[in-house]
């Protein structure tokens, strides 16, 4: 164990300084940062529809475009940012000539991967208090009360979200994984996503992994609870599924690094 | 003496169609410098992947350490340190932390990660981003890797590649270093006979994915001396093959003759049996011998 956590150190050590931290970072930011703008510009239309739960309508003002759109790309983009680190410097060889098993290097990639994800949902969730409170602060118009933060719906929509994005994150980790050549993981996965959005109203999309994270979001679960439960678990299912085929396929490659 | 890498009857293909070794029996000396020589594409990266576990073989077929690869994979790479094709490098980390990097996974100290960085002579240029290192100094930072966690063995992927004349001279010295003064055993893989053979005390040579000769340097030297020509040009070719008949085999090609000789001793004979029988020496040029045709002849033979 102490091995597996030193090897997942140094898979943090190589993101250092790389567009994996920037993309995380300014990806985070930018809907947040782009709806403060617009608050400050408009205030005559925006405090007119931010009320009258100012937090909860600039809640789902900031989450509508980062779960249809945001998210699923800087998934895609990510996990095929992380694993061209090794491709990019040809050190796959190197890395496999280490004393570490292949489930070690393995799950320590998807380890990083997933914490860029969370790291990022907690940026965005601190980005959309800050611009909210930045907002009220400078035009009080606007009421964005501290005490009215809502906590735990941010939760629940982190988490939903998030677990929408598990098996899409699985299934690019395999193409990236497979396919040296950056642009393959990353036209199929935007390819695979333009399809579901294609697809919207297809009565089957509930059982295709790059619509989960807008599913997630964008179903009204009062009205439909049964979905939440059916989303919830094909999410964990087809996460499961991919990762294990992916890690098999990995493990039979001939020929490594 | 015992051998540290031993394959037994090793084959390997990439698909059906495409073998690429033959029954590679392969035995390298423990404490020795072993170069491993073929000209591209003969085999000796495939090889050296196969010994690192980078390409599955179904055939157990390989010792390292006295044990298997596919059984004991972790507990081997923990005692071998490699270089396969070019550095394998962070280019956007600084050397320091390239060996930091290595050095989690080795669970190794940062004092061992400054004494690689002097023992291959990169500690004034460690803060470095890798990006901004010449390629030298790439291969040098891959040989400090290589040697960061105190490796018993060291196979080293044609670490000279690319190299200038000065970088050549330095990796070179580096490794007899290693050899001679870390008792380290050493498989190099090289194209070039000239390069090995001033480091080598063992050498394999493989070509089309079979191993043609294998021994020490010593032996080699012999079957070379007997692959070795002189051509002469001179002012009557079949009178200078007839007047030398008796001591040399001479073959006449075209207007010059091709003369076979085993030493330097040799070649001073010839001229000076050509000279003194009358025969104008015009040029005495010789004949180097790449190792391709070196062991096609010896194939041929």
């Amino acid at each position: 164990m102490k091995g597996f956590c030193l090897n997942m150190k140094a898979e943090f050590f190589k993101t250092k300084g790389t567009a994996a931290v920037w993309l995380t970072i300014l990806g985070a930011i930018f809907v947040p940062g782009i709806n403060f703008i617009i608050c400050m510009q408009r205030p005559d239309v925006m405090v007119g529809k931010l009320s009258p739960e100012p937090w909860l309508m600039f809640l789902r003002f900031n989450w509508k475009n980062v779960a249809a759109i945001i998210l699923p790309l800087y998934g895609i983009l990510m996990t095929s940012l992380i694993v061209q680190i090794e491709y990019r410097n040809h050190t796959w060889k190197q890395v496999y000539a280490l004393p570490r098993t292949f489930a070690d290097i393995f799950f320590s990639k998807v380890i990083v991967i997933h914490t860029f994800l969370l790291s990022f949902l907690v940026l965005f969730n601190i980005a959309i208090v800050a611009s909210g409170l930045l907002t009220s602060q400078i035009n009080p118009k606007y009421v964005f009360p501290w005490n009215g933060v809502p906590w735990m719906m941010m939760l629940t929509i982190s988490s939903r979200v998030y677990l929408g994005l598990l098996a899409v994150m699985s299934i690019q980790y395999w193409l990236s994984l497979r396919f040296r050549n950056f642009a393959i993981s990353l036209g199929v996965g935007m390819g695979l996503w333009i399809v579901g959005i294609v697809l919207m109203d297809w009565d089957k999309i509930i059982y295709y992994p790059y619509m989960y994270s807008f599913l997630m979001f964008f179903t009204d679960f009062k009205v439909h609870p049964e979905t939440l439960l059916k989303l919830t678990i094909s999410s964990i299912v087809s996460f499961i599924i991919f990762i294990t085929l992916c890690f098999r396929d990995i493990c039979r490659l001939p020929e490594r690094g | 003496m015992s051998t540290i890498i031993k394959t037994t009857n090793l084959d390997y293909a990439f698909s059906s169609k495409e073998q690429v070794l033959f029954d590679v029996n392969l035995e390298v000396p423990t404490g020795s410098i072993y170069g491993f020589l073929g000209p591209n594409g003969a085999g000796k990266t495939t090889t050296l992947k196969l010994l690192l576990g980078l390409l599955q073989t179904r055939n157990s077929n390989i010792k390292i350490f006295d044990k298997g690869i596919n059984d004991n994979r972790i507990a081997i790479l923990k005692k071998i340190g490699s270089l396969i094709e070019q550095p394998s490098l962070y280019h956007h980390l600084s050397g320091y932390e390239n060996l930091e990097v290595f050095a989690l996974s080795y669970n190794i100290s940062p004092t061992r990660i400054k004494e690689v960085l002097g023992i291959v002579g990169l500690s004034g240029a460690a803060d470095k981003k890798v990006r901004a290192y010449s390629l030298g100094m790439k291969q040098r930072l891959a040989i400090a890797l290589a040697l960061l966690h105190d490796p018993e063995l060291l196979i080293l992927d044609e670490p000279t590649n690319g190299l200038d004349p000065n970088g050549i001279i330095e990796i070179r010295e580096l490794l007899k270093h290693l050899n001679q003064k870390h008792h380290k055993t050493i498989l190099i893989s090289s194209h070039l006979l000239s390069e090995v053979e001033k480091i080598a005390s063992d050498v394999g040579i493989i070509h089309n994915g079979k191993l043609l000769f294998q021994g020490s340097l010593i032996e080699l030297q012999h079957l070379q001396s007997n692959h070795s020509f002189i051509e002469a040009r001179v002012n009557s070719a079949q009178a200078a093959k007839d007047l030398l008949a008796t001591r040399f085999k001479a073959t006449l090609v075209g207007d010059t003759l091709r003369i076979a000789f085993k030493n330097d001793q040799q070649i001073a004979e010839i001229n000076q049996t050509l000279a003194l029988g009358g025969i104008m020496v015009y040029q005495l040029r010789l004949v180097n011998h790449d190792l391709e045709e070196l062991f096609m002849k010896t194939i041929a033979e």
